[in-house]
Order: C-alpha cells, then sequence, then structure tokens
C-alpha cells in the first residue's frame, strides 16, 4: 500500500515537473528527436495539444511513428518560427476577389518557408501537418501545391507532379480539339 | 496505417528518381483542400486531361461535388460581346451604351442581379473621387472590362476611360482623351502578351488601349506611360460603318474590324461591301476586301485562321481570310475560302416567330456561343461543324465537367 502511494505521488511530482517545462521532445518515425515549445506546439496542432492536456506526453520523446524526421524537422521549425512571428497587417487581403477561399494569405515567412522545401519534402510535410491536426500549416502546403497547378499546361502540370502520359498521340489530339475553349484564350 | 505499410509505400516512391504522381497519393480531404484552392475551372481541365487516372477522377460526380461545390469556387458568369450590334448607337441616353456589352451571370454568382452587380461598376466610378456619375461597360478581353466613366452625359468635352479586373479588384483609370465621348465606336484592349509574344504571363495584363471614332481616327494609349498617342488617320473616301463587335479581334500582331463600305464612286443603292480593318500594333493600317452582305461575326478559327462567321436559321458559312498582306491603305479583294454547314434550330421556332431570337457571340478559337431567348445557351464547335447545348442558362460546374470530360473518359480504351 505504502509503496503504491509512494509511486502515485512521485507520478504525480513528474508529471508537475513535465507541465512546467515549456518545450516537448517530439520522436520521428526513425527515433531522431525534436523539441518544440510546448505552447506553440499546442496553438498550432490539436492532436499535439491534445496530447498535452491529456498527459500522454513523453519526456523522452513523444513517438510519432507516422512521421519522417526530415518532415518533423520541418514541423518543428514552423512551430518556432510561428512563435516567434508577429501577425501581420498583410493578413487581410486588400482585394477584392469573389473566387478564392475565405483563406488568409500566407505570410511573407510561410511563403518563403514552403518556397524552399523540394517537392517531396512539401507534400511530406502536408500529410504531418494533416497527422498532427495543424490546420494553419496545412492551409499554407496546401496552397503551395495549387500555386503550383496554376496557369500550367498539361505537359507542365506531368512534368512537376511527376504523372505519367498514359494517353496515345490520338487521345491527345482528341482531348486538344475537344477542350480548345481551354487550351486557347482568344 | 502500419509503420512498414508507410516504409513500403515511401521505397516505392523513392525508386526511380522522384514519385509518380505525388499529387494522387494525397489523402482525399487533403486533395480537396489543394484543387479546391486553385481557382479556375481552366486550371482543374489542364489537371483532368493529365491521364487516364486524373480525367477518370474528375468525371467522377462524387468527386466533383467535393470540390467545386464548397462556395470557395465560383463561376462568375460571362462577358460577351453581342456580335450582332450594330456600330451605330445613337445613344439618346447613357442606358443606351451599356447595351453594347452585356454579362450573362451565372446562378448565383456574386455579380449576378442585386447589389453586388453594381458594385463592380461603383469600384471604378469610386475610384475618380465622385467625379463621374457613373460607368458603363463597353467591352471585355481576357478578364479585363473596359468601362466608359461619365460625368455629365450631354456635356462632356473628354473621353474618360477606365479598366478594371472584377476578379482582382484592380483598376486603371486612363488619361481623359481629347474626343467627344459619344463618337467612340470601336476599340479593344491590348495584355502584355499582344505586344510580346514572349510575355506569356502578360496575357491578363493591360497593356494598351486602342480607339476608334466615327470620324475614323485611331488613338492608342500606353499603360506604362499613361498617356494617348494618336495613331492614324484610315480615310480613303470611303464611307465607314462598323458592324459586328465593337471590340475588335486581336490576331497575329493586329487588331481588326469589320465594316460596311460602298467603293468610291459607287451609287448609294449599290449593296455595301464587307472590308476588314486591320491595325497593326506597332502603327500602320490596312483594308482588305470581301464583297459580301450578311450578319456575321469575325472570329479565329481552331487552326488560327482570321474568319468571317455568318449565321443564317438553319447554317453556317464559314469564311477564312487568306494570310494578310502590308498593302498599306490599299484595297485587296481575294478570294476568301469558304466552308458551309446546317445547324439544326437550336429550339423549335414557333411558326410565328420569323426572325431568329439567338444572340451570338465569339466565344474562342473555333467556337461560338449562342444564347437563345436567355433561356438556353449553346455552343457551335466550327471544325467539327456541331451545335451542342451547354446550359439552360443554369450552369452547374459538376454538369459542366461531365459535359466537357464524360464523353473523353467513356470514349478512350480502358486500362
Amino acid at each position: 500500500m505504502e509503496v503504491d502511494k509512494g509511486k502515485g505521488e512521485a507520478e504525480e511530482t513528474r508529471k508537475v515537473a513535465e507541465a512546467d517545462r515549456d518545450t516537448v521532445t517530439l520522436k520521428s518515425s526513425d527515433g531522431k528527436l525534436f523539441e518544440v515549445s510546448k505552447e506553440a506546439a499546442a496553438r498550432l496542432s490539436t492532436v499535439l495539444a491534445g496530447m498535452i492536456a491529456g498527459g500522454s506526453i513523453d519526456d523522452n520523446g513523444t513517438d510519432l511513428k507516422q512521421i519522417g524526421s526530415e518532415a518533423l524537422e520541418n514541423v518543428v521549425d514552423y512551430c518556432n518560427k510561428h512563435a516567434n512571428s508577429i501577425p501581420s497587417a498583410a493578413l487581410i487581403s486588400s482585394s477584392i476577389s469573389f473566387n478564392t477561399a475565405p483563406f488568409k494569405e500566407p505570410e511573407e515567412w510561410e511563403r518563403k518557408f514552403v518556397d524552399r522545401l523540394s517537392h517531396d519534402a512539401l507534400f511530406d510535410l502536408v500529410e504531418a501537418a494533416n497527422f498532427l491536426g495543424m490546420e494553419r500549416l496545412l492551409d499554407v502546403t496546401c496552397h503551395k501545391i495549387s500555386e503550383m497547378m496554376k496557369g500550367k499546361s498539361p505537359d507542365q502540370i506531368r512534368e512537376v507532379f511527376n504523372i505519367k502520359n498514359d494517353y496515345t498521340k490520338e487521345e491527345l489530339e482528341e482531348i486538344r480539339q475537344e477542350l480548345a475553349w481551354a487550351f486557347y484564350d482568344d | 496505417m502500419p509503420e512498414d505499410a508507410v516504409a513500403a509505400k515511401r521505397r516505392r516512391w523513392r525508386t526511380g528518381g522522384g514519385r509518380d504522381d505525388i499529387m494522387s497519393a494525397l489523402p482525399d480531404h487533403i486533395l480537396h483542400e489543394v484543387l479546391s484552392r486553385v481557382g479556375t475551372v481552366k486550371d482543374l481541365f489542364m489537371l483532368a486531361v493529365t491521364c487516364r487516372r486524373w480525367l477518370g477522377r474528375f468525371t467522377d460526380r462524387a468527386f466533383l461535388r467535393d470540390i467545386v461545390c464548397p462556395s470557395q469556387m465560383v463561376l462568375l458568369g460571362f462577358f460577351l460581346q453581342d456580335a450582332l450590334q450594330r456600330a451605330t448607337v445613337w445613344a439618346r441616353d447613357p442606358s443606351q451604351l451599356a447595351s453594347s456589352c452585356f454579362f450573362l451571370p451565372v446562378p448565383g454568382s456574386p455579380l449576378g442581379p442585386g447589389p453586388t452587380a453594381r458594385a463592380l461598376t461603383s469600384s471604378l466610378v469610386a475610384d475618380g473621387d465622385g467625379a463621374f456619375d457613373y460607368a458603363v461597360p463597353l467591352g471585355a478581353r481576357r478578364g479585363i472590362v473596359l468601362m466608359q466613366c461619365i460625368n455629365n452625359y450631354h456635356g462632356d468635352t473628354e473621353l474618360l476611360l477606365g479598366v478594371c479586373n472584377p476578379v482582382t479588384g484592380e483598376r486603371h483609370l486612363l488619361a481623359p482623351l481629347d474626343m467627344e465621348p459619344t463618337s467612340i465606336c470601336a476599340y479593344v484592349i491590348i495584355t502584355a502578351a499582344d505586344v510580346h509574344a514572349d510575355a506569356a504571363a502578360g496575357r491578363f495584363t493591360f497593356s494598351h488601349l486602342l480607339v476608334a471614332n466615327f470620324r475614323k481616327d485611331i488613338y492608342l494609349y500606353s499603360a506604362a506611360t499613361r498617356s494617348w498617342s494618336h495613331q492614324c488617320v484610315v480615310d480613303d473616301g470611303r464611307s465607314f460603318h462598323l458592324t459586328g463587335q465593337r471590340s475588335a479581334v486581336v490576331h497575329q500582331g493586329a487588331a481588326h474590324w469589320l465594316f460596311w463600305s460602298r467603293d468610291t464612286g459607287a451609287r448609294y443603292d449599290d449593296d455595301p461591301s464587307l472590308y476588314k480593318l486591320s491595325v497593326q500594333l506597332g502603327g500602320g493600317a490596312a483594308w482588305s476586301g470581301q464583297p459580301r452582305p450578311a450578319p456575321l461575326i469575325l472570329c479565329v478559327t481552331g487552326d488560327g485562321k482570321l474568319a468571317v462567321v455568318y449565321v443564317y436559321i438553319s447554317h453556317v458559312a464559314v469564311f477564312a481570310c487568306p494570310q494578310q498582306q502590308q498593302t498599306g491603305g490599299h484595297v485587296e479583294v481575294v478570294a476568301w475560302e469558304k466552308t458551309v454547314f446546317t445547324i439544326p434550330a437550336a429550339v423549335p421556332y414557333p411558326p410565328w416567330v420569323l426572325p431568329p431570337k439567338e444572340t451570338w457571340f465569339h466565344l474562342s478559337r473555333g467556337s461560338m456561343l449562342a444564347i437563345y431567348r436567355s433561356s438556353a445557351v449553346f455552343i457551335v464547335d466550327l471544325r467539327r461543324k456541331a451545335l451542342e447545348k451547354v446550359m439552360d442558362c443554369f450552369m452547374d460546374l459538376v454538369d459542366f465537367f461531365m459535359l466537357k470530360l464524360g464523353g473523353l473518359s467513356s470514349a478512350g480504351p480502358s486500362g
């Protein structure tokens, strides 16, 4: 009985100590450890917020088996940058736009953040953001991918996204004719 | 997903340098997030035709409903110029001016009838610090709308024009032009890509504006210098009656309009002939003739030729223009290549209706749009010689995708 009680108290103390720390440790699928601000993690990720509130954060590194180290590094980098950034007036778009989502434009640093990523890293980051329930990061990365599609011909889109063209020459010609209005602007 | 499955997926992706079709690998709800941000139907079509798998997805109604139905993407409508508009608009009041350009909003469009439609014109008017009473649209090209600002309709001595992009909200108020406002008869919006063929990115960027009046003066406005210059006077003693669109067709570095004209020395009751006036964007103008009277539309066909299209109740005649020659103002009468095909009546005519009630528009390369009594929209494909119903003036984007892509996906061999 005594021992059990003592263990319970120790557990309690440990939890308190953990709650006092202002960072959490995350572990990628390949075992690498990353530290991230607890406040930013809880604010930006619904999944991490739930884990922090529920006390399921492991001091020795919370296992995130679905996320590779490269993607997790980007997630942590994003959280830390976000914690330091000051929201700017650019959040409110000045132009009148009827056909875009009710979505706040990425800020300058967010643009730069996703612009420097390779395609593979960008797509890994989208999946990581999705897994961790990071709405804002998901917004920013999806926006970037949609930008990559705009104003391109089918050939350019195939190249960007590595899509294999499985049409015959005749079929391509048929598509061109059928969709002439989309291929030309006149 | 179990860890080894993830690893296997990654290994598969890593092989052969770069992952195959990385977009397809995205979970559905993320893919919807991405595609619903693309914003234009055209860009989505470009993805849809990259391969069979994407075509398959874009012809799946459930998939389409998820990406096009959220309010994020809205087809606003069409800006159309009445192809059979008579040039001589004896505008006694400004509301008649507005009739040269006409906007067909799709149901639910933010630019549909109501207060938001007025936002389009009022945004430009407001830009003038209350200097104008209102602005009316004259024409539109590549998403740019040309507006005439009206201060005091009967008292204005200068022509005040503005261009705006209703989607981005960009607007540009042009310097006043010393020309009687009611004498404006022909014009065309020129984009950066028209001036520099390599500037593909400038396709939707306003660069110049050509304006002609009844006295055959042609003026050029440059957005870069914000000033007008007198381009040329087209005068060879001919009478000058614009027909077809007031907004020119731009083709191979020149703006083209159609005119009725009587040859010098011709009697007044002689039939007029049809002439094409071509103004080079770099300066210079030329006439070329094609004597033939009928209701007509000037357009660029699917194979890139300039053509005059005549629309009758039961058939369409296409006259393709031979390669244009620089004749420096001289008349050149050449044989135009003629094609005729019959079209079924779009909607049966009640026996007591004599004149066709369709309104015809030049849509894009080789296709034209007809609106039947403001109730249904048809597309005539000049190359395939076919008439196709597009919508009942109620365009649902899901139906639009199915209509344009459905045929392709069922026609191709499976697998």
